[in-house]
């Protein structure tokens, strides 16, 4: 196994040891603190690992790959296991295991207040996440990729109802789950047509263009659910039951970007369907739009930066269907830094503050100032001030959009980004400036240094990554040439212009709420979507299933029933034949006895 | 000397009988005569353990033969015998003290008849041998004579003489029939060899003939319709006894039914297979139909037995080495799964009285081992995993499958599952229930190192079979895969044809 | 006489005895009748041997195995006896359907 392969596994064994002993080990996981110290140090092992490997790869080209056996079938091997290096996998990599080491070392300070058996508990689930995204990133084919991927969502499911005695965790965690599964429906039937029409599992294989156009649809129904793209997005906003630190690393960085790193790995076969191309450009356009308008109306910091994400993930999509995949993939990487950037900053404010409401936040930067700069840098970058990391994703993304579909989807992101900035202008504007609306808020302080930290550390990548495009790009495999043209120059002029608006109607205090805002916190509060599901799920799904119920118990369990009673009725009736006078038995020896010579003779 | 040597197990079994005989008669009167029991059991293990020291292979005078197939029926017996041993000591003791001799001799007479069966290779050897084996076990059956079990209904009274008379009225009859059928068969077939007996077509007169030796053999097995003494006799006679009784002479009538149909007339299977095949189904449906609304242990075990037959006789008519070597396989795995059954059916009568479904109440809060060890061999009856039964079940209807046997195996398996039901109902009553007033069952150590066997059979031989599997396919292959005889017979000349 | 005719006897014999066995109330009375299917059965031994000698060995098969059948008849016989005695003194009589306590 050459260095690179051993990193790699270093970096993916390492928090699964960690997971497996704490989950062995009752006695350690619950006495909290040596969980969490274990973890983070996995996560440093991780992050070290990734960062040589990362390094490692500067400058070279082609994979490196590494596969043992899984999967066999009579002296055929179906499916292997292992590692698959690239320059992709290795910058994912190295990119998770930042964020999740920013994360952890976060959470020390923010769920210090825990009980230590639920401390513990956290921590051996982050061990577990850390393991299942790196088996998704490293993976040498789909269906490793796969396993990870459900391994994923099933540590989002422990982790967003981590407060599980609440019952809107519980069911926010289940909703998730559901909505999620639903989706990767999608993909394991992908992997299925796969398999029949290729007899393997990996991404670089040519297929016709209508299984390419079906695996690739359907794939990407996978993708639609884990990046909660619209209609599968309802799960997001709900996820942020789960603690603030774990929303900045699943239901930010990572793991809903799983669904663009698979676009990005199964490019090969993307590249074989414009119709999937033009269907991702399509919706995820509609879905940056969307999850826009309605950030605009959320009162909850933390839905606010979760329907950002979702429009983000929306802006990927749409470059991926775009064809730019590397647009994509960059913009997957600076969206991590500062999306994370932004959660653990509103978690440091939510903590100082206790509440999860801007409205009851303000005046936040002169008491928290460290967290106030962290959270600025954060909405600067996600708006697309230039000079910040997102302005050069963002730029690169839309150069991509920009002349297909007939501009359509280019409008529509340029106007989302105008909104962008407008609402994350608002969200500085009341949290952070003006007068403290509450109690809380002109009491609030800065917090400890394991959470100062991670925000320092994130916000330094938030702001340099987009000057690394190019050794990133390189890592891609593409060139990348970065010119301030016209079409960067109106995207950075709709970025501060949003802002600017912001201004004017939050600065200082102020709350107007424009009719445009009320319109469409109409439509937020319709909830349609969810409705739709609800109906699908409480008419639909359960009535089918009580049918089903009523049909196994009368029909199916009632023949079976029938034959058991039958049965025994048999026996029943048969019993006198057993009359207990010996001439009987002798008759019935005497009978059989002629009977088997009569067939004997007669045959 | 050397012929000697092949028959040195029931010579010795017959020499064991007579120096028993000898201590009984020449013992004063007053003398205990309990350790007889043990003396027996001690005998009878130091004989089987003999069969791995002595070979006993080779022929004396082409009539009797005693490689593998006889040595491994050999050992069959003596292990059932040293269970029933074990089981009955103290209950033949208290029962009836005065003749606890002549109950051992009986039994030692009957194993030596059936240690001499699966060696016949004529027929006249083979009637003797099972008669040998048949008469002693109807003196047993009346052991009891008009006792009546302790705590049970005394009006009852007298039942182990209906027992022995229906037994008796059913075994003389099936002798009679087997008689005038093998008169007619070698009459026709020319010779009383086995080996050549297949030699020759199958005249119809012959075919009647055999038709009703298959008739007289089924009685002994139990099969239907030669069955109806077989509930009765179980509930009528000593409990211990009719553990053996359910178990060795349904071997030895295996043996003795391969040695003439599988040995001397496999090359005429279709003669007699199907109507071996549909005996078997009616034995499976019967045993366990009637079985079901049972409240008597001893009754549901005989039917059980019944139904296991059934399965056992798919198996056998498959008429190939690899059956047969399962066949084998599965009466010692019936062996002792069944003896263990009876023995803590027995062991739970004595405590509460009665052998109904009452008596198994909260046996396993009285005596957990017992329930257990009960369990297992339930387990084993019903083909459940990870007993021995499972694998024997498996194993014969897998060799009646590759034999071809597709119909046979699948209406076995149908009515094996009515099986479950009725063991299952069986194991509820000792596991689910409360003990009321009942106690702890007192057993002698005789009875708890019988079923003791009896588990560690049943259990080790379901975890580890291939041994024994190994062992028995090797014995039938010894059996049933040789050259031809080299021996022919005059051919029935034209004119006396019938 | 040919063997058809000896076979045909015995037969009848046989069938007599299966008669016997099945309507007699008298235990005693099925065993004479069981004796009877045993002597028919002897008989065929014997006539077989009588008219095909050509029988592998000496030719006198048939009446060895009579002989043979005869001893096991007469063991059987008197166990049977031993029985009746017992149910005897099980019900004072020995009738046959005296002994139908166990049924179903």
């Amino acid at each position: 196994m050459s260095r690179p392969i051993t990193l790699a596994l270093v970096a993916t064994l390492t928090p699964a040891l960690v997971a497996l002993f704490l989950a062995a080990t009752p006695f350690i996981r619950r006495r909290g603190a040596p969980a969490a110290a274990l973890t983070v140090l996995g996560s440093v092992v991780s992050f070290g690992a990734a960062v040589m490997l990362l390094l490692s790869r500067l400058g070279q080209t082609g994979t490196e790959l590494f596969t043992v056996p899984w999967i066999r079938s009579s002296a055929r091997v179906i499916a292997e296991a292992g590692v698959h290096v690239d320059g992709v996998s290795a910058s994912m990599l190295a990119v998770v295991c930042f964020v999740a080491l920013c994360v952890q070392v976060f959470s020390l300070g923010y769920m210090h207040d825990e009980p230590p058996a639920d401390f513990g508990r956290y921590f051996t689930y982050h061990a577990l996440f850390l393991f299942s995204m790196n088996v998704l990133v490293i993976a040498p084919n789909l269906l490793q990729l796969f396993v990870g991927w459900e391994l994923v969502g099933v540590t989002s499911y422990l982790l967003i109802g981590f407060y599980y005695k609440k019952p809107s965790a519980a069911h926010a965690a289940v909703k998730a789950f559901w909505v999620t599964k639903f989706a990767d429906m999608g993909i394991l039937f992908a992997l299925l047509s796969l398999f029949v029409a290729t007899g393997t599992f990996a991404w670089n294989v040519k297929l016709e263009p209508a299984v390419a156009t079906a695996v690739t649809m359907l794939l990407f129904l996978g993708v639609v659910g884990k990046s909660a793209q619209f209609p599968l997005h309802v799960w997001l906003p709900d996820a942020m039951e789960g603690p603030t630190p774990v929303s900045a690393l699943l239901h930010a960085a990572t793991m809903v970007a799983a669904g663009v790193f698979l676009v990005v790995r199964a490019d090969p076969l993307f590249v074989q369907s414009p119709t999937t191309r033009t269907v991702m450009l399509v919706l995820g356009a509609v879905t940056a739009l969307f999850a826009a308008l309605l950030a605009l109306v959320q009162t909850d910091i933390k839905k606010v930066l979760a329907y950002s994400t979702c429009s983000q993930l929306g802006y990927m999509v749409a470059a991926l269907g775009a064809g730019s995949v590397l647009a994509g993939f960059f913009h997957l990487t600076t969206h991590a830094f500062f999306k994370a950037l932004l959660f653990l900053a509103a978690g440091s404010a939510i903590h100082a503050v206790h509440s999860n409401e801007i409205g009851k936040m303000g005046g936040l930067f002169k008491k928290m100032p460290l967290t106030g700069a962290a959270f600025a840098i954060g909405a600067l970058a996600l708006a697309g001030v230039p000079g910040l990391s997102g302005f050069f994703s963002k730029d690169l993304v839309l150069e991509g959009v920009e002349h297909k579909l007939h501009h359509v989807p280019y409008v529509i992101l340029l106007a989302t980004a105008f909104l962008t900035a407008f609402y994350m202008g608002k969200v500085v504007f009341v949290a952070f400036f003006g007068p403290p609306s509450s109690e809380q808020a002109k009491h609030a302080h800065e917090p400890g240094w394991s959470m100062k930290l991670p925000l320092v550390a994130l916000a330094v990548l938030a702001v340099v990554a987009g000057y690394f495009a190019a050794p990133f790009a390189r890592l891609y495999g593409e060139p990348y040439h970065f010119h301030f043209g016209v079409g960067a120059a109106v995207a950075a002029a709709l970025g501060l212009g949003g802002i600017a608006l912001a201004w004017t109607m939050f600065g200082g205090g102020k709350r107007e709420n424009p009719q445009v805002m009320v319109t469409v916190e109409r439509i937020a509060q319709s909830r349609a979507v969810n409705r739709l599901y609800e109906f699908g799920y409480r008419r639909v799904t359960l009535a089918m299933a009580d049918a089903f119920a009523w049909f196994d118990r009368y029909v199916i369990d009632g023949m079976i029933n029938w034959l058991g009673y039958f049965t025994i009725d048999a026996g029943r009736r048969a019993r006198p034949m057993q009359t207990g006078f010996a001439p009987d038995y002798v008759l019935a020896v005497v009978v059989g006895a002629v009977s088997l010579a009569a067939w004997a003779v007669l045959r | 000397m050397n012929e000697l040597r092949t028959l040195w197990v029931p010579l010795a079994v017959s020499g064991v009988a007579i120096v028993l005989l000898l201590v009984d008669v020449l013992s004063p009167p007053g003398a205990s005569r309990r350790w007889l029991g043990w003396f027996v059991a001690a005998a009878l293990a130091a004989i089987f353990a003999g069969t791995f020291l002595i070979d006993g292979s080779g022929t004396a005078r082409g009539v009797f033969e005693g490689g593998p197939w006889t040595v491994a029926f050999q050992r069959l017996f003596l292990a059932g015998g040293v269970v029933a041993a074990l089981g009955g000591v103290d209950d033949v003791a208290r029962r009836t003290p005065l003749r606890i001799g002549e109950y051992w001799l009986a039994m030692l007479f009957s194993l030596a008849g059936m240690c001499l069966l699966p060696g016949a290779r004529e027929l006249v050897f083979l009637i003797v041998a099972f008669e040998l084996m048949g008469v002693p076990l109807y003196v047993l059956a009346a052991y009891a004579k008009t006792d009546a079990p302790p705590g049970s209904d005394p009006a009852k009274k007298g039942l182990a003489s209906e027992a022995a008379l229906k037994m008796y009225l059913t075994g003389a009859t099936s002798t009679a029939i087997t008689l005038f059928g093998l008169a007619l068969f070698t009459g026709m077939a020319g010779t009383t060899r086995l080996d050549v007996i297949g030699t020759a077509p199958l005249t119809p007169l012959g075919g009647l003939g055999l038709a009703f030796v298959l008739a007289g053999m089924g009685y002994k097995l139990g099969m239907v319709p030669f069955h109806m003494w077989v509930p009765d006799t179980y509930e009528g006679a000593s409990t211990p006894f009719v553990a053996f009784l359910s178990v060795a002479p349904k071997a030895a009538g295996i043996a003795a039914l391969s040695g003439i149909f599988l040995f001397g007339m496999g090359s005429h299977r279709a003669a007699w297979g199907p109507a071996l095949g549909l005996l078997a189904v009616l034995s499976m449906a019967i045993g366990n139909l009637l079985a079901l609304p049972q409240t008597d242990l001893r009754r549901l075990l005989g039917y059980s037995g019944i139904a296991q037959m059934g399965y056992l006789l798919v198996s056998v008519a498959a008429n190939d080495a690899y059956s047969a070597g399962m066949t084998l396989f599965f009466l010692t795995a019936y062996l002792f799964t069944n003896m263990g059954a009876f023995l803590v059916l027995h062991a739970a009568a004595e405590a509460s009285g009665s052998h109904g479904y009452d008596s198994l109440n909260g046996l396993a809060q009285r005596a957990p081992g017992l329930a257990a060890s009960m369990m297992a061999f339930l387990l084993s009856l019903a083909g459940i995993p990870f007993v021995v039964g499972f694998w024997a079940k498996l194993y014969i209807f897998l060799a009646a499958w590759r034999a071809g046997l597709v119909g046979l195996v699948v209406a076995g398996i149908v009515l094996a599952v009515i099986g479950l039901f009725y063991y299952l109902k069986v194991l509820q009553a000792a596991y689910m229930t409360e003990p009321g007033a009942l106690k702890k069952p007192e057993m002698g150590t005789g009875l708890r190192l019988a079923i003791g066997i009896c588990v560690l059979a049943v259990v080790g031989l379901g975890l580890w079979p291939r041994p024994l599997v190994d062992g028995s396919l090797a014995a039938a292959k010894s059996l049933l895969d040789r050259p031809a005889a080299a021996t022919t017979v005059n051919v029935v000349p034209a004119s006396v044809r019938f | 006489m040919t063997l058809s005719h000896c076979l045909l006897l015995a037969s009848a014999l046989f069938a007599v005895g299966v008669y016997g066995i099945l309507t007699r109330r008298q235990i005693v009375a099925v065993l004479l009748s069981i004796e009877l299917m045993a002597n028919a059965a002897n008989l065929v031994f014997v006539s077989f041997s009588r008219f095909r000698p050509s029988m592998s060995g000496s030719g006198a098969q048939g009446q060895i195995f009579a002989l043979f059948s005869l001893a096991l008849t007469v063991a059987e016989v008197a166990v049977g006896l031993a029985i009746v005695i017992l149910v005897y003194r099980a019900h004072g009589d020995t009738r046959i359907d005296l002994a139908s306590e166990m049924k179903s």
